[in-house]
């Protein structure tokens, strides 16, 4: 509780190279992630179902009409 | 400097411990933004092609398509990196095409519908006037400009006090808006059957052909979804991860939508006037027809300040340089004077709003099939971040002069077709129409002549960062 509070002030009172720092710093962080599945990533599976959705859907307008 | 609320604001990435929304804090507030006034007018304009049946099949399937392709465009990236949609978009356009598609894509769009939701402000008013004495009403009286300027400036005064204040409408709003559909379904059932209503056929038919007025049907609710994208990406990047970015927007989005339009269909068809200001002031009686109306008349307001929030967040963004020294207060003012400029420039604007809604596909369609084919094709999901916040020359997304060309001609091929295709003013159609849809195939040719472009021009000149993104990744693994 203690450190989050520090870190709170410590971002409140950040000026603007601090900032782009701390913005580079989680831009990094975002593009170490990129080498393993990340929580919450769309499975393939996934994928496939919006593909039969997307098909399935365009079907039916096409045999409604 | 607070990197969480800059980073809120736009300025940074969001990482996912500082995002706010789950999945379905997120299917409420899309549900917020979706299930308001605009869905009346859209399922009122169905009613003038094709029947109750047709309708509500078009309302469903349409927004399926429409939303679903949205969804991948702009909610996955934005779920995933955090970060703000034109922000990111220059990693398909580039930072200046960027600015260009903001400009063009956001404020047309945002500038037209505040034209339109001002007017239904307006003539709900009228309505309601009319209703208590009993007197016709006039949807062209003059003094119903007054009050659809006085709207605007209601909403410019609600997105100045901030997004708080936006949030309290949201909160009253949906969820009545809600009871009021409710009520207005029972309303329709309390003197026709189920399969009453379903039989009911539509205003005017616009072709002897029911396949062309179903297609047309159908486009107008693809366009209604690809109508999202101005708006969509900023809210998913609140979420906390790419799936809650994203299958929150068909229950969120698709159903809420949905059913507003599917209210505004029923009503117009049942009570012979497509205009929703019109036929609610026959239903539910003198005292609660008014009362519906006045609630119609404010709920606009609420989807007013929504999008009108949105749309100075990102001026603010994409233009931080020229606006550095105005305050939010007198840039939200600023940007309410287009709109009632338009008004009177524009006069036929409300009347018209469908014709307006279905050329936005043109565009979105086309911005729809070159992000896709960006995000998931060329870079297989993986953004330099850094080099989306560099300006100028340094950057891997400067591409040329600031422009990704492939981008801006695959758009302007995009937009062609679609013209060629369809012609919302007049319904005018090629043969192929009833089988590709104006907006589906828009999408369809902007993502591959864009590939085509990039595969063959961009990426052997080393443009766009797209060889550095997978040797970086070859590195670290």
């Amino acid at each position: 509780m203690k450190h989050s509070s520090v870190v709170q002030a410590k971002e409140s009172e950040m000026d603007l190279q601090e900032f782009e720092a701390e913005r580079d710093r989680v831009c990094d962080e975002f593009a170490d992630l990129e080498v393993a599945k990340q929580p919450g990533q769309l499975g393939r599976m996934e994928y496939v179902l919006v593909g039969v959705l997307l098909a399935v859907s365009f079907a039916l307008v096409l045999l409604i009409q | 400097m607070d990197y969480t609320v800059e980073a809120e604001r736009g300025r940074a990435p969001l990482p996912p411990t500082k995002r706010l929304w789950g999945f379905w804090e997120y299917t409420w507030a899309n549900a917020a933004l979706a299930i308001a006034t605009w869905g009346f007018l859209i399922g009122g304009s169905l009613a003038l092609v094709v029947d109750v049946k047709h309708g509500l099949l078009a309302i469903v399937l349409g927004n399926v398509l429409g939303v679903l392709l949205v969804g991948l465009a702009v909610s996955i990236s934005a779920g995933k990196y955090g970060t703000e949609q034109y922000t990111f978009l220059r990693s398909v356009f580039g930072h200046n095409g960027s600015r260009m598609i903001y400009t063009i894509a956001m404020i047309l769009l945002t500038v037209g519908w505040l034209v339109v939701l001002g007017t239904m402000f307006g003539r709900s008013i009228d309505s309601a006037i009319s209703v208590v004495t009993d007197s016709d009403p006039d949807p062209n009286a003059p003094y119903i400009y007054v009050v659809t300027i006085l709207a605007i400036a209601l909403t410019a005064f609600i997105v100045a006090k901030g997004p708080t204040s936006i949030k309290v409408f949201n909160t009253i709003v949906a969820p009545a808006l809600i009871l009021v559909m409710g009520f207005m379904i029972w309303l329709f059932l309390t003197d026709s059957s189920l399969s009453d209503l379903l039989a009911l056929e539509p205003l005017s038919r616009p072709f002897d052909s029911n396949a062309v007025n179903f297609m047309i049907a159908v486009e107008i609710n693809i366009a209604a979804g690809f109508s999202w994208w101005p708006y969509i990406g900023n809210l998913s990047r609140i979420t906390k991860n790419e799936r809650t970015a994203f299958w929150p927007n068909m229950i969120g989005l698709g159903f809420a939508a949905s059913l507003g339009e599917a209210v505004g269909l029923v009503g117009a068809i049942k009570y012979g006037n497509a205009d929703p200001t019109q036929w609610m002031a026959e239903i539910g009686g003198v005292w609660l027809g008014a009362i519906v109306l006045v609630f119609i008349a404010f709920a606009n307001i609420t989807s007013m300040a929504n999008i009108l929030y949105t749309a100075v967040v990102g001026l603010r963004q994409m233009f931080g340089a020229w606006f550095a020294k105005v305050s939010w207060e007198w840039l939200v003012i600023g940007f309410c004077i287009v709109p009632v400029i338009v008004m009177f420039a524009i006069p036929g604007l409300y009347d018209g709003f469908m014709t307006f809604l279905v050329w936005t596909a043109a565009i979105y369609g086309a911005l729809t099939g070159i992000m896709i084919v960006d995000y998931f094709f060329l870079r297989r999901q993986h953004v330099d971040l850094k080099n989306l916040f560099i300006e100028g020359k340094s950057s891997i997304y400067y591409f040329t002069g600031g422009y990704n060309i492939a981008a801006l001609a695959a758009t302007l091929i995009g937009i062609a077709i679609f013209t060629v295709t369809f012609n919302p003013l007049t319904f005018e159609h090629t043969g192929y129409f009833r089988y590709t849809t104006a907006s589906l195939l828009a999408a369809l040719v902007a993502g591959l002549c864009y590939w085509v472009l990039s595969v063959l021009i961009i990426i052997p000149r080393g443009l766009g960062g797209y060889r550095a993104i997978p040797e970086k990744h070859t590195t670290r693994s």
